[in-house]
C-alpha cells in the first residue's frame, strides 16, 4: 500500500490557542511577572491571566502553569484576584501540594477590609476540596459566619456545606451545623437565612 | 556613547532591584523580619503557609523580597522560587538550639541548589533579645558558615523585634550586590 501524502498542518486560529507552546510561553511570562511590582505590572498580568482563562474555557490543559499561577497570587488587584482565584480553585485538586502555597494569601484576604475580598477568598479556599488543606478552612468559616457583612456570611454558609463534603468529622467537630442552624434562624438577612436553611438541609442528608 | 551615559547615570542614580529569598525554618522570624524591613514596625504574625512578597526599597536598591514559609511541609517548595535570586536572607532563632542541626541541614541543602549558585548569602542570627541566645560566632560554627568557599557570605546579629541588625545587614547585602554587579 502506497504512503499517504502528508496532510497539510491545520493552521491555527489567532483566536484559537495552539496548545502546549502556549502554555510553555504564558509559564514564561508568569514567572517574569511574578511578584513584579513595576507601574504596569497589573496590567500585563490581566492581559496574561485572561489568555490563560480562556484557555481553559477553550479545554487546554493550562494545569501546567500551576505553580506559576500561585506565585502570581500576590496582588491587591481584585479582578486578578478572581482570575487567580477561579483558576486555582479549578486546578488544586491536581496539584494539592502546590495548593497549600495559596493558603497564605487567601487567609489574608479573609480579613480584607472589603466584604466582597473577604467573601471571594472565603469562597476560593472552599472551592480548593483538598483534603488536606481542610485544617486551614475550619477558622475562616467559623470567621465568615459571624462576619458583619451579609454577603460573607452567605458565602460561609455555603462554604459549610462544601467543608462537610469534603471532611464531615472536620465540620462536625468545629461545630459549624450548630453555627448554621443559629443563622438559620436569628439572621437579619433574608438571604443569609436562606442559605444558612438550605445548607443545614444538605447537611442532614449527608 | 548614549549607552554608556544612561548605564551610568542610572547606576549612580537609578534604582536597581534584586530578588531575595527569606528563608529559615519555621518560627525563625521571616515575617516578622520582612514587614520589619518593609514598614519599620513589629506587626503581628502568624505562621506562614505559603509566601509572602514585598518590596523594599533601600540603598537605591528595590529589593524584591520573597518570605517563604518554613514548615516542613513548605520546605520542598522553596525550590519553585529558586530562578532568578540574587540572595538568600537566611533566618535563625539564635535561641532555639535544639533546632541548629535542621537550620544547618536545610541551609547547605539550598546552597547545594544550582539556580542558587551564584546568590549571596545573608545570615540573620535572630532573637537576640531572648535569654540563651547563641552570639553570632556560635551560629557561624553551627552552621558551618566558614566552609562556604565559592560565595559572598556574612553573619549579623539581629532583633526583629527591637530592629537591630537588620539594615545593618542589608547595608552589607547592598554592597555585595553593587560589587557584584559592577
Amino acid at each position: 500500500m502506497a504512503p499517504t501524502a502528508p496532510t497539510a498542518a491545520k493552521s491555527a486560529s489567532p483566536s484559537q490557542p495552539s496548545g502546549k507552546s502556549e502554555v510553555a510561553d504564558l509559564k514564561q511570562q508568569l514567572r517574569q511577572l511574578a511578584g513584579s511590582r513595576a507601574p504596569d505590572a497589573d496590567d500585563q498580568r490581566r492581559d496574561v491571566f485572561k489568555r490563560v482563562i480562556s484557555c481553559m474555557t477553550a479545554g487546554i490543559d493550562v494545569s501546567a502553569a500551576f505553580g506559576e499561577m500561585v506565585l502570581c497570587s500576590a496582588t491587591s488587584d481584585v479582578v486578578l484576584k478572581k482570575m487567580c482565584y477561579l483558576y486555582v480553585g479549578v486546578h488544586a485538586r491536581n496539584h494539592p501540594d502546590l495548593a497549600l502555597l495559596t493558603i497564605n494569601f487567601l487567609q489574608r484576604d479573609c480579613h480584607d477590609q472589603d466584604p466582597t475580598i473577604r467573601g471571594l477568598a472565603l469562597r476560593s479556599l472552599c472551592s480548593l476540596r483538598v483534603p488536606n488543606l481542610v485544617e486551614y478552612l475550619v477558622s475562616p468559616l467559623a470567621t465568615g459566619l459571624k462576619d458583619p457583612s451579609a454577603y460573607v456570611r452567605m458565602i460561609a454558609a455555603v462554604g459549610a456545606a462544601k467543608l462537610y463534603h469534603i471532611s464531615a468529622t472536620a465540620c462536625l467537630d468545629a461545630d459549624l451545623p450548630a453555627a448554621l442552624k443559629a443563622l438559620m434562624l436569628s439572621d437579619p438577612d433574608a438571604q443569609v437565612s436562606c442559605h444558612s436553611t438550605n445548607n443545614v438541609v444538605i447537611i442532614m442528608q449527608l | 556613547m548614549g549607552i554608556v551615559f544612561t548605564r551610568l547615570f542610572s547606576s549612580v542614580f537609578g534604582n536597581r532591584e534584586a530578588r531575595i529569598l527569606v528563608l529559615g525554618l519555621d518560627n525563625a522570624g521571616k515575617t516578622t523580619i520582612l514587614y520589619r524591613l518593609q514598614m519599620g514596625e513589629v506587626v503581628s504574625t502568624i505562621p506562614t503557609i505559603g509566601f509572602n512578597v514585598e518590596t523594599v526599597q533601600y540603598n537605591n536598591i528595590k529589593f524584591q523580597v520573597w518570605d517563604l514559609g518554613g514548615q516542613t511541609s513548605i520546605r520542598p517548595y522553596w525550590r519553585c522560587y529558586f530562578p532568578n535570586t540574587q540572595a538568600i536572607i537566611y533566618v535563625v532563632d539564635s535561641s532555639d538550639t535544639d533546632r541548629l542541626v535542621t537550620a544547618k541541614e536545610e541551609f547547605h541543602a539550598i546552597l547545594e541548589e544550582d539556580e542558587l549558585k551564584g546568590a549571596v548569602v545573608l545570615v540573620y542570627a535572630n532573637k537576640q533579645d531572648l535569654p540563651g541566645a547563641l552570639d553570632d560566632a556560635a551560629i557561624t560554627e553551627s552552621l558551618e558558615l566558614h566552609k562556604i568557599k565559592s560565595r559572598q557570605w556574612a553573619i549579623f546579629k539581629t532583633s526583629a523585634i527591637k530592629g537591630e541588625g537588620l539594615f545593618e545587614g542589608l547595608d552589607w547585602l547592598s554592597n555585595a550586590l553593587k560589587s557584584k554587579s559592577s
